[in-house]
């Protein structure tokens, strides 16, 4: 019996003793938890981000750095650059209006109409794609031959015939020198049309703006939002809205990317602005993606822009064609539009190319003044103000 | 006599549900011939909830969170609802039935809908069952509020298994005088595996036998699982729910791909005597290893982790009145790289800030009717870094009806 005892009590003990081993080791504690990022998030720049903004991309051909910015931001207000000298980046987007133009649509130096509306340069470094409507189109400096060099429509007019002179109108302004030479410290003769793109690219991309009540109220300042804008934010991001869908994320857009990003998404939405003759069209100077691609599912679609700064961004849409903040909740409140005459007549409510999140809701009055103080609330005064982005010249 | 007897079945009761060693708890096998209806009902007051999150979800700090691990609310909840049939013949062919709805949320489900049968193979044992049951590793995993001492769910088994394994599958167990060896296979429909799972496997051995008369059921298991596409469904039935939560911020979505690893010991005493007193003591210890990567629409991080977490119980009795208290705690190390490291912590939970998850809760425990019985609970909830305390007071109702 007594062996028979001891035998049970050993059973017992090789059951309890790892256990007890067991225990004692969550007794001990120690949490902890390890992030490696792979040095992603190492930067020579100041991008000025709030927390829980990630880095956005850098391009390893034109590195981000304090001087070339200074000289992108000389080079963006300089109307030398234009074929005609008369027309900067600047010309087109306004510091003031969040770096457009208050246009229905943009007029070149040469006065040619663009067809589309001036886009905001609110950071544009977490642009998936840039431009309305062009999926190849994913760099800045890419971007920038269309509005230096594009002839139709003309924008800055630079071309094969004025392009020596222009070069010759930078290398005359005497803070050039200096500027091209702490930039571009490793090249000879600096002055050429790939570093000023290059430059202009560094500075465009450094305009960020994280600063709007909106963002205030995201880092902990309760009084930052009103109780409107509060209750604005909450439709905002209500499955009866579905703004959120096409808007959100931290720069309000689904076209975003950036450093953290693996699966780069760049997408394109067709709102329901036209619908001409029923069949889907858009207006002929103006077809969104289908330009790009000729493939019909694509007429209509545009990028969703960031509405980090919207309520200094009228008018809306790719063509301008919407005047107000509140026409512009009532055109998604509807679905879409109906354009009842005209060369553009048609339901665009009904074009069957249309966004399924462009599905029409109700909303009161006070509702859409709730809405619309939301969007109010996305508005960076310190980057329309900063002289930072502001112009050297003056 | 006239006194004595129903205290004997109080505390009879009382027992059978602390410990579930006598073959009729709630998510074993039914051993008796013949039909058995049984329900329960647990509703608790409680003066707080745990703490959530701003957007309303409830996350434990450093752990993917998932299945049902629903957290507690304050004021009046249903922890648990249930009935329950069970028929057995006497050539050994038995099956079960279970609705029942639990953790406080409304909607009842079917909980167990399984068949089986025993066969005499030899001096073994052999148990085979199949259909939608709770997986039996543990005898933890397929208890609930009414079953068990204290109202809340065991905090590992929150963290690890979404508060219980439950699944379409099958079972083998072969009994051989006081050990058990079971395998169970699973569909995989959920946590740790869920989504479009691949696999959802266990092995258990329990050892279930007295020790100088003391109770004893021991037992050590081994759990593997994969995911692919795992989300946290817990808000919404879809998984794509913005706004169940709260209407302010909508909720982020997510998801996992790779394999879980559990490995789990447990042990249970029970002593003393029916009419005097009586005690009883439970430890539980899981390991989890995981490896794979965390992902939302644009970004990816690969994850692993070494976690760990248990409880200690411990209840002493004197006839219809039990004291109890329960001490539990996670440690959890996690492990992610890439670019999108940081955010992925941020936006799954899994970021924490070097602390241990942690509560101790002390209950007691009035039989006051051999089918009705008061709980009254104090728990220091250390979960989140910011700890809170909280009172309970609930009814168990359980009744065999036929």
């Amino acid at each position: 019996m007594r062996c028979a005892g001891v035998r049970r009590r050993s059973r017992l003990w090789t059951l309890l003793y790892p256990l007890l081993c067991s225990v004692m080791l969550v007794a001990c504690g120690g949490s902890e938890t390890h992030l490696d990022d792979e040095a992603a998030n190492k930067t020579a720049f100041d991008w000025a981000l709030r927390e829980g903004v990630p880095l956005p991309l850098e391009p390893a051909a034109n590195p981000m750095t304090e001087t070339k910015f200074q000289l992108g931001r000389h080079l963006f207000y300089d109307a030398r650059l234009s074929g005609n000298g008369t027309q900067s980046c600047s010309s087109c987007h306004h510091q003031d209006k969040a770096f457009t133009d208050g246009l229905v649509v943009s007029v070149g130096s040469t006065g040619d109409s663009h067809p589309r509306n001036s886009q905001t340069l609110t950071n544009v470094a977490y642009n998936a794609t840039y431009t309305w409507a062009n999926p190849a189109l994913i760099t800045i400096e890419a971007q920038m031959h269309t509005p230096l060099f594009s002839e139709q429509p003309v924008e800055q007019g630079i071309d094969d015939r004025n392009r020596d002179a222009v070069l010759q109108r930078i290398l005359d302004e005497p803070r050039y020198e200096a500027l091209f030479a702490e930039a571009f410290p490793a090249q000879g003769s600096p002055v050429s049309f790939a570093n000023i793109i290059d430059a202009i690219a560094v500075f465009v991309r450094g305009m960020t703006s994280f600063n709007a009540p909106f963002d205030r109220y995201q880092l902990g300042q309760r009084s930052a939002l009103s109780a409107s804008a509060l209750r604005g934010q909450e439709l905002f991001f209500s499955e009866a809205l579905e703004c959120f869908h096409c808007h959100g994320g931290y720069n309000f857009s689904d076209s975003t990317v950036d450093r953290t990003i693996a699966f780069v998404e760049r997408p394109f939405h067709n709102t329901g602005l036209y619908n001409i003759g029923g069949s889907g069209d858009f207006p002929p100077d103006n077809q969104g993606v289908f330009e790009a691609t000729g493939d019909p599912s694509d007429m209509g679609k545009f990028r969703a822009p960031t509405l980090r700064n919207i309520a200094l961004t009228a008018p809306y849409m790719h063509d301008g064609s919407i005047a107000t903040l509140e026409a512009v909740v009532e055109f998604y409140a509807a679905g879409g539009r109906n354009v009842a005459s005209g060369p553009y007549a048609g339901d665009g409510r009904t074009n069957p190319f249309k966004d399924s999140f462009v599905s029409g809701f109700a909303i009161t009055a006070q509702q859409q003044a709730d809405l619309i103080a939301f969007l109010h609330s996305l508005t960076d005064e310190s980057f329309v103000t900063s002289p930072r982005f502001s112009n050297p010249w003056e | 006599m006239i006194r004595t007897f129903p205290l004997c079945r109080v505390i009879g009761t009382l027992l059978a549900c602390l410990l579930s060693v006598n073959g009729h708890g709630h998510g074993e096998t039914p051993t008796e011939v013949g039909t058995r209806v049984s329900a329960a009902v647990s509703v608790t007051w409680r003066d707080d909830g745990m703490l959530l999150q701003d957007d309303g979800r409830w996350l434990i700090p450093g752990v993917l969170m998932g299945g049902e691990a629903y957290p507690v609310d304050g004021g009046v909840t249903v922890d648990e609802a249930r009935l329950d049939l069970a028929h057995r013949t006497a050539e050994r062919v038995f099956g079960r039935l279970q609705i029942s709805s639990h953790d406080g949320v409304s909607d009842a489900e079917i909980h167990h809908a399984y068949g089986g049968l025993q066969l005499d193979t030899g001096p073994v044992l052999t148990t085979l069952a199949a259909g939608r049951m709770a997986a039996a590793m543990t005898p933890a995993n397929g208890e609930h509020a009414s079953d068990r001492l204290f109202s809340e769910t065991p905090l590992p088994l929150q963290a690890f298994l979404g508060s219980q394994l439950n699944d379409d599958g099958a079972r083998v167990s072969l009994d051989l005088g006081a050990w058990q060896l079971g395998l169970e296979s699973w569909r995989g429909d959920s946590f740790p595996a869920a989504g479009e799972g691949e696999e959802l496997n266990d092995v258990y051995l329990h050892y279930r036998d007295g020790w100088n008369g003391v109770p004893v059921f021991a037992g050590i298991w081994w759990l593997q699982a994969d995911a692919v596409n795992r989300s946290d469904t817990r808000y919404s039935a879809d998984g794509h729910d913005h706004g169940s939560v709260s209407q302010s911020t909508t909720l982020p979505e997510y998801w996992f791909d790779g394999r879980t690893e559990i490995g789990g010991a447990f042990l249970r005493l029970a002593g003393g005597h029916a009419s005097h007193w009586h005690w009883a003591l439970e430890a539980q210890y899981l390991q989890v290893s995981i490896e794979g990567s965390v992902r939302d629409s644009t970004r990816l991080a690969p994850w692993s982790a070494e976690d760990n977490g248990g409880w200690l119980q411990a209840s002493l009795g004197r006839g219809a009145h039990t004291l109890g208290l329960r001490w539990e705690r996670l440690v959890l190390e996690n492990h992610l790289s890439g670019a999108a490291a940081g955010a992925l912590a941020d936006l799954t939970g899994l970021y924490n800030p070097d602390h241990d998850p942690q509560r101790s809760s002390a209950v007691y425990h009035w039989q006051v009717q051999p089918g009705l019985a008061l709980r009254l609970e104090a728990v220091d909830d250390g979960i989140q870094m910011e700890s809170i305390q909280r009172i309970a007071v609930g009814l168990v109702w359980q009744a065999e009806l036929l």
